[in-house]
């Protein structure tokens, strides 16, 4: 009885370390006469977390199956390119989505091949796949960055409901939700978890381990390539270098959210909580006016207060 | 039901492998050839020709000479963006305008210091006649260019100025040629102070930390316009388009009576105007930019930044080869030329931009 208590309260705690962020920015940013706490600013944060939360939710499937995923930054960065080429060539937008799509999908399903069949380690097979993609990215406009094509694409991140609510926040809830249903409800997601807690026994217990595999990295490719769509609609241009280092935020918002890196633990839900907490701590230091490199001193040890209190949970559930 | 749906996926997906799949065997091939030698296939096209206004233009600048048989290297900062292609590509078309071979190496990011230095000491051990240098940073070079020193080639800079104090460790004048970013600072800064004579409320968007052209551009900046401004914030934003986006929302939250933003390159510039384009205050907060690469001044064109700074990125290119040749032929170089930088606004924004294609297209090469 004593035991479920605690544990519920660490389940708890990245809830309250958001409450806690949130409320030492409103205070200091109060005291400096800015304003923090208001509908416009938290639309905001939400926002600017989007695609980094759409992000995670590939990094943090791949992670709970004990593997990780390096690739998807350069994938954002060969969508936009790729997107903007196609539209500025005058390919329907949503055929060019759904192209971009499933390039997302090809990288993944290449990532996963090696990973599952080929028995490379995925942080090897990442590593690389992230260096060719990004090569990629660069060839197929020989370098360039693409400009004056049509406009029109910036809906799918500028529109607003009821004039606040930015669609951003449209596709994490909706993604967010329908990712959080397959991980607790279908044979898949439980797959996953049992992948990622102990490999053999899910093989044993006739789950296609490896098919399993391959999905999931499928899936975080298509999402990368999601991401990649929502960042040249928010930027109207594409830029080969786009999206670099995205992939350790993804990772950091999996890692916040108590996602374990030895993979088979961790609350999907969570992990947006953690893409929240990320862009909060860059709204609330760039509204104080916080030098930039402080920024991320700040942000690095919340990640590992983050990977702390996670392994502390690890260790008291042992 | 669920086969059928996979089996559509793998052959969508194999569909796209034809796309995407040969493109990805090519690059990893390059990738273990040397580093950062993926990007140089969106550079260099080794069969093209050069065109005979640029060859005839080089010639005349150099000694009467063959020049076949010498080999320079190019040591680029980086080939990912616009402007650092343009140089690599004006050095390679000069270069091959004399009948040299260029060798063109670059590092994959802005700050890729270890890259260049293997790519020098490469340089080196192949035995190039001389090597024409965009540096990452100073310091980290040092040892490389010792190397160079004692084995007798000769080395050009261009864009980026090695430090006084490097140049001095090294005990060797190096030419070189680019932009004095502190003037293009001032210009920017002079501006703004005309068009804000009573001041206005400021916000500042700075490249890397540490980098000497971030320093000039802020510096130059304030000397005019620092009496002027009221600096409510200042980000680095690391030359980055999705950083500047979220740094002036974020900014905007905390001085919603924000007036000017100063970008300190073009790139940050797009994603500042992204952002206040988003908050609707275009009539209220002005983007003055820096860099003016193509999308810079077609922004300009659009007004949606009052002004960007062009520099001169093909002239810097010409120079190099021009002078290194001269070295080679037993001459002496310049030891420093100001390619010089102009202000871009509405007034010449249309010009600048024909004049950047016309050049582009002089240093493409012709089939």
């Amino acid at each position: 009885m004593r035991d479920k208590h605690e544990i519920n309260l660490t389940d708890w705690i990245i809830y309250i370390g958001m409450i806690g962020i949130f409320l030492v920015f409103t205070v200091i940013c109060s005291a400096m006469g800015k304003n923090f706490l208001n509908i416009n600013n938290i639309m905001n944060i939400v926002n600017q977390a989007s695609i980094n939360a759409i992000l995670a939710i590939g990094a943090s499937i791949v992670i709970l199956t004990g593997g990780i995923d390096l690739s998807i930054g350069s994938v954002v960065g060969f969508v936009g390119i790729f997107l903007a080429m196609n539209i500025k060539d005058g390919m329907p937008i949503p055929a060019a989505i759904i192209l971009c799509l499933l390039c997302g999908a090809v990288i993944g399903l290449f990532n996963g091949v090696l990973v599952s069949y080929g028995k490379v380690p995925a942080f090897i097979t990442t590593l690389e796949s992230m260096q060719a993609v990004r090569g990629l990215a660069q060839i197929i406009n020989e370098g360039q960055a693409v400009s004056g094509f049509s406009l029109k694409i910036g809906a799918l991140m500028k529109t607003k409901f009821f004039g606040v609510i930015p669609i951003g926040v449209l596709y994490v809830v909706v993604f967010y939700a329908i990712m959080i249903l397959i991980l607790a409800y279908t044979k898949f997601g439980r797959g996953i978890y049992a992948l990622g807690g102990n490999s053999h026994a899910a093989r044993l217990s006739g789950i296609r381990v490896k098919k399993l595999e391959v999905i999931v990295y499928i899936l975080c490719g298509v999402f990368a390539a999601f991401a990649g769509v929502m960042l040249l609609a928010r930027l109207l241009y594409a830029d080969p270098s786009a999206g670099g280092s995205y992939e350790m935020n993804a990772i950091a918002a999996a890692v916040i959210g108590g996602i374990s890196m030895s993979g088979g633990k961790g609350k999907l839900a969570n992990t947006v909580v953690g893409a929240i907490i990320l862009a909060t701590l860059t709204n609330g230091l760039q509204i104080m006016n916080v030098a930039t490199y402080y920024q991320t001193v700040i942000t690095g040890l919340v990640v590992i207060v983050a990977v702390f209190a996670d392994k502390r949970k690890e260790r008291k559930a042992e | 039901m669920k086969k059928k749906l996979i089996s559509a996926l793998l052959c969508a997906a194999m569909v796209g492998t034809l796309l995407v799949g040969c493109g990805n065997g090519k690059d990893s091939g390059n990738n273990g050839k040397a580093d950062g030698n993926s990007s140089d296939a969106a550079v260099v096209d080794e069969s093209a020709q050069v065109s005979d206004k640029l060859a005839e233009e080089i010639k005349a600048q150099v000694p009467d000479k063959d020049y076949g048989e010498y080999t320079i290297g190019f040591c680029g900062m980086t080939l990912n963006n616009e402007y650092h292609i343009i140089v690599a590509n004006s050095v390679l078309q000069s270069g091959k305008a004399l009948g040299m071979k260029v060798e063109i190496q670059a590092g994959a990011e802005h700050q890729s210091v270890e890259e260049q230095l293997t790519i020098i000491e490469n340089f080196v051990s192949q035995g190039v006649d001389g090597i024409i240098l965009v540096p990452a940073a100073s310091e980290g070079l040092i040892s490389a260019l010792q190397e160079c020193k004692n084995a007798g080639i000769p080395v050009i800079n261009l864009d980026t100025k090695l430090d006084g104090n490097t140049i001095k460790t090294l005990g060797e004048d190096i030419p070189f040629y680019g932009t004095d970013n502190y003037v293009g600072g001032q210009m920017v800064g002079e501006k703004v102070a005309e068009l804000y004579p009573d001041g206005c409320k400021t916000a500042i968007l700075r490249g890397v930390q540490g980098q000497t052209n971030d320093d000039d551009r802020y510096n130059g900046f304030l000397d005019k316009a620092g009496d002027v401004v009221d600096l409510v914030a200042e980000q680095h934003a690391n030359w980055e388009t999705d950083l500047g986006y979220t740094a002036i929302q974020n900014i905007i939250q905390a001085n919603p009576d924000l007036q000017v933003v100063y970008c300190e390159n073009d790139l940050m510039g797009i994603g500042a105007y992204q952002a206040v384009d988003e908050a609707g205050l275009t009539d209220q907060i002005k983007i003055f930019s820096y860099d003016g690469v193509t999308e810079g001044l077609q922004y300009v064109i659009d007004e949606k930044f009052v002004s960007t700074c062009a520099q001169q990125p093909i002239e810097m290119g010409k120079l190099g080869v021009v002078n290194m040749a001269k070295i080679l032929a037993g001459e002496k170089a310049e030891s420093y030329i100001d390619t010089g930088c102009k202000l871009v606004t509405i007034d010449n924004a249309k010009e600048t931009l024909a004049e950047t294609e016309k050049y582009a297209a002089e240093i493409s090469a012709t089939k």
